[in-house]
C-alpha cells in the first residue's frame, strides 16, 4: 500500500464517516493547543473515495485544525478500498501502540477488526499484534459491549457501570437497557449491588410482564428517587429494599418476621441469633461476647431467658 | 428421535447391536476414531443442546453401567441405582439438568450389552433388593424405536427376585412392553406435571393423557406402575393444576398397582438459568423464589416447597390413603411438616421404597 504526502480541503474529507474511529475522546481542545503552539507532528491518514477523502487516522487532529480556521491538511493519502482490512489495522494501531485503550476503545477496534476474520483463531493473532486483548472470551465480551447503546457505553466510561452488568443488561427486553442503566449511573452502586439490581429488575418485568421503565416509573420507585432528604446510598437501599420484596415477597416476609422474633427476644448488642442460611437447614448459632468472668455468668442468665421466651419457640419449631 | 447423523465409535463398529441399530434407523452414518470429533462438531454451534438431539452416537460405556444415584448428604436419597444405558434426551424439557450436566450434551447409546448385562448380574447374585432405573442421563423409552434394549433387560429381570427395573418416561412408546413375560419385576414410570407445565415446558413429550393411557394400558399388562411429579412448579394456580392432575391420575389408574409416588419441587444448578434464559425465553419458572440450597442447587423457598407439598400430600391421601408417597432430595424438616413423619422412624426411605417394591413386586422378602 503507497502512502502519498498530500495538501488535503477540509471541504473534501467526510468527516461524518465514522468508520475507522477508535478514540471515545470528544474533545480536541487538548490538541489545539499543541497543534498551535508546534504545528501537526504527525499527520493523518485518509483513503482517497471518488472525489471525497475518508479518515482512517487522525479524527480529533482534523478537527482541531478545522477549528483552528485552517482550510487545508497536511495527510498521508492511501489508495485503498473504502473500508479495507489494511485501513483498519493502521486506524486501530495508531491508537494502540501511542496509549492504553480504554476499554469502549478495545471494543470498537475489535469490532471493526471481527469484520474481517470469520476464524476465532486468526482474530486473536490479530488481535494480539495489534496490542489489543488476545483472550477470546475477552474478544467476545468486549465485541457485545461495542453494540451497547451509545449513552451505556459512557456509563462504562465514566466508571458507574461495570463491564459485566453492562453484559448482564443483555437479559433485559433491548428497549429496557438504558432505563436501568440511567438508574446504575444515578445509584453509582458497587458491582455486586448493580448486579443483583440489573437481575431483580429484569427478572420481575420477565416474571409479572411489566415493562422495566414501567416499574421505574411506579410511584414507589420516583418517591424514593425524587426525595430531597435522601442521600444516594439511602435511595440505593431503599430501591434495593423495594426490589428485593417484590422479586422474593416470601423470602422478604420470613426475613421480617424472623428480624420482629429478635426484636422481642430483646437481645443486647452482645447476643446474637443466627439463622440458617435462608432458612434452608436446621442449624441456628447463637453467639455471645464476654469479656470477664462475670460477663460470662451473665450470659448463662441471657441464655436461660431466650431459652424461657416464647419467641424462641416460635422460630425453632 | 428426528436424527440428523449418527456417528459409530469405531470400537464398536462391528458390534450386532450396532447393526441392528442402524438396520432400524436408516439414517446416514459415519464411523469416527475420536469421540472429540462428535463433541467439537456439537459445542461449535450455536445451540449446542439443540444440536445434540440432533446426533446420535453410538459407543460403549467404558465405565460402570450400575452406579448410585447421586444425592448429596444435606437431603434424603432414596438409594436406587441408575442403570446408565445413554446419555440425553430427544425430547427437550427447559427444566432438564441434562443440558447443562453434559458438555456438549449429545444423544449418546452404549452398545455394549454384554458388559451391561455382567454387571446385572452381579447385581442379582448380591441376593439383595435394589431398584435400578434407566431414566436417570436419559428417557427409559426414547429409544424404543432403535433398541430391543428394553425387552431383553425386563426379561431379564423377570427371571430372579431380588431386584426391580423401573423404566421412567415422558413418553407413551410401550409398545415393546406388551406381550413380555415380565413378572411383575419391571415398574413402568411416568413423570407427571400440570397442563400447564407440559404445554409450555415439556416441548416433543407426550401429552399428559397420553402418559396416563399409556400407564393404564400397562396395569392392564400387569406391571407395577409408579409416578414421578418431579419438578414441581410453582405458578399462580400451580395448587389447583397438581389436583387436577392426580384425580386425572387415578381416573385411569388404581392406587393398588402404584408401589411409589415421588414428589420432588423444581431445583437447578446455577449453570442452567443461562441456558433456560436463551433456550426458553417465554419460560418463567426461574423467576420462582429460589435460594441456594446446602448442595448448591437453587431450590424453591423451603415454606414454598413444604406448602406444595402438603397440598399434593393430603389430596393424595383422600383418594389413597396407603400409597407410598415419597419426598425426592428433602431433609426431614421438609418430611415431617410435609408427610407427618422422617424416614429413620420407618428404617429410613431406601428401607420404605425396598419394602413397597417386594410388596408390589414380589420380591423376596427375605433379601430385605
Amino acid at each position: 500500500m503507497r502512502f502519498n504526502p498530500e495538501n488535503v480541503e477540509l471541504d473534501a474529507i467526510h468527516s461524518d464517516d465514522h468508520f475507522f474511529r477508535i478514540t471515545t475522546a470528544k474533545s480536541a481542545d487538548d490538541l489545539i493547543q499543541s497543534i498551535r503552539d508546534i504545528g501537526l507532528i504527525n499527520p493523518p491518514v485518509l483513503i482517497k473515495h471518488e472525489s471525497a477523502y475518508i479518515i482512517v487516522s487522525g479524527f480529533r487532529r482534523i478537527e482541531a485544525i478545522s477549528i483552528l480556521g485552517e482550510k487545508k491538511v497536511t495527510a498521508q493519502v492511501a489508495e485503498s478500498q473504502k473500508h479495507s482490512l489494511f485501513c483498519a489495522k493502521i486506524a486501530i494501531s495508531d491508537n494502540s501502540f501511542q496509549r492504553p485503550l480504554n476499554l469502549i476503545e478495545q471494543a470498537r477496534a475489535l469490532q471493526i477488526l471481527s469484520i474481517f476474520y470469520d476464524s476465532s483463531n486468526d482474530l486473536v493473532s490479530a488481535a494480539k499484534a495489534l496490542s489489543l486483548p488476545g483472550n477470546i472470551s475477552i474478544i467476545e465480551k468486549l465485541k457485545r459491549i461495542s453494540k451497547l447503546d451509545k449513552e451505556i457505553k459512557e456509563y462504562i466510561l465514566a466508571d458507574t457501570l461495570s463491564l459485566s452488568t453492562a453484559l448482564l443488561l443483555e437479559n433485559s427486553k433491548e428497549n429496557h437497557r438504558i432505563y436501568i442503566a440511567r438508574l446504575l449511573n444515578d445509584l453509582k452502586l458497587s458491582l455486586n449491588k448493580q448486579r443483583e439490581m440489573v437481575t431483580m429488575l429484569s427478572e420481575i418485568s420477565n416474571r409479572d410482564g411489566i415493562d422495566v421503565p414501567e416499574i421505574l416509573e411506579e410511584k414507589s420507585f420516583t418517591e424514593i428517587m425524587s426525595n430531597q432528604d435522601l442521600d444516594r446510598n439511602q435511595k440505593a437501599n431503599k430501591i434495593r429494599m423495594l426490589l428485593k420484596k417484590r422479586r422474593f415477597p416470601e423470602i422478604t416476609a420470613a426475613e421480617s418476621a424472623f428480624s420482629a422474633c429478635i426484636k422481642k427476644l430483646d437481645l443486647n448488642h452482645s447476643t446474637k441469633l443466627i439463622p440458617p442460611k435462608f432458612f434452608e437447614g436446621s442449624t441456628y448459632t447463637l453467639n455471645f461476647l464476654f469479656n470477664s468472668f462475670k460477663e460470662l455468668k451473665n450470659c448463662q442468665t441471657k441464655l436461660q431467658k431466650i431459652i424461657q421466651h416464647p419467641e424462641i419457640r416460635k422460630i425453632l419449631d | 428421535m428426528p436424527l440428523e447423523k449418527i456417528y459409530i465409535d469405531k470400537a464398536i463398529s462391528d458390534f450386532p447391536e450396532t447393526a441392528s441399530i442402524l438396520k432400524r434407523l436408516k439414517k446416514p452414518h459415519q464411523i469416527i476414531h475420536n469421540a472429540k470429533e462428535v463433541f467439537d462438531s456439537i459445542s461449535s454451534e450455536d445451540d449446542p443442546v439443540a444440536s445434540g438431539k440432533n446426533i446420535l452416537f453410538l459407543t460403549q460405556n467404558k465405565g460402570a453401567f450400575l452406579k448410585k444415584c447421586p444425592g448429596t448428604s444435606f437431603y434424603t436419597c432414596c438409594d436406587y441405582q441408575i442403570l446408565h444405558i445413554g446419555n440425553f434426551c430427544s425430547m427437550d424439557c427447559s427444566y432438564c439438568i441434562l443440558q447443562a450436566y453434559f458438555h456438549p450434551p449429545v444423544l449418546q447409546y452404549f452398545v455394549n450389552y454384554r458388559d451391561l448385562f455382567e454387571e446385572i448380574e452381579s447385581q442379582f447374585s448380591l441376593k439383595k433388593i435394589s431398584r435400578i432405573g434407566t431414566g436417570e442421563f436419559t428417557d427409559s423409552l426414547i429409544w424404543e424405536p432403535m433398541s430391543d434394549l428394553t425387552q431383553q433387560l425386563i426379561t431379564r429381570f423377570s427371571s430372579q427376585n431380588s431386584s426391580v427395573l423401573e423404566l421412567k418416561t415422558k413418553t407413551s412408546a410401550i409398545k415393546s412392553l406388551k406381550h413380555l413375560s415380565h413378572n411383575q419385576k419391571t415398574i413402568a414410570s411416568w413423570s407427571l406435571n400440570s397442563e400447564a407445565v407440559v404445554d409450555s415446558e415439556e416441548r416433543h413429550t407426550a401429552s399428559l393423557s397420553a402418559r396416563l393411557r399409556a400407564a393404564a394400558q400397562c396395569e392392564s399388562l400387569g406391571y407395577p406402575l409408579a409416578f414421578h411429579f418431579d419438578p414441581l412448579i410453582i405458578y399462580d394456580g400451580c395448587e389447583k393444576d397438581y389436583i387436577k392432575v392426580i384425580e386425572k391420575m387415578f381416573n385411569y389408574i388404581s392406587p393398588e398397582s402404584i408401589v411409589w409416588i415421588s414428589l420432588g419441587s423444581f431445583r437447578f444448578i446455577p449453570s442452567l438459568k443461562p441456558i433456560i434464559q436463551k433456550r426458553f425465553q417465554d419460560s418463567k419458572i426461574i423467576y420462582g423464589e429460589f435460594i441456594s440450597g446446602l448442595d448448591g442447587k437453587m431450590r424453591y423457598f423451603k415454606p414454598l416447597r413444604i406448602n406444595l407439598f402438603k397440598k399434593i400430600i393430603s389430596f393424595i391421601r383422600e383418594i389413597s390413603p396407603d400409597v407410598l408417597v415419597y419426598l425426592c432430595m428433602e431433609d426431614d424438616e421438609v418430611w415431617k411438616k410435609s408427610l407427618g413423619f422422617v424416614p429413620s422412624e420407618k428404617g429410613g426411605l431406601a428401607r420404605m421404597l425396598d419394602e413397597s417394591a417386594v410388596r408390589h413386586c414380589n420380591l423376596d422378602k427375605s433379601y430385605l
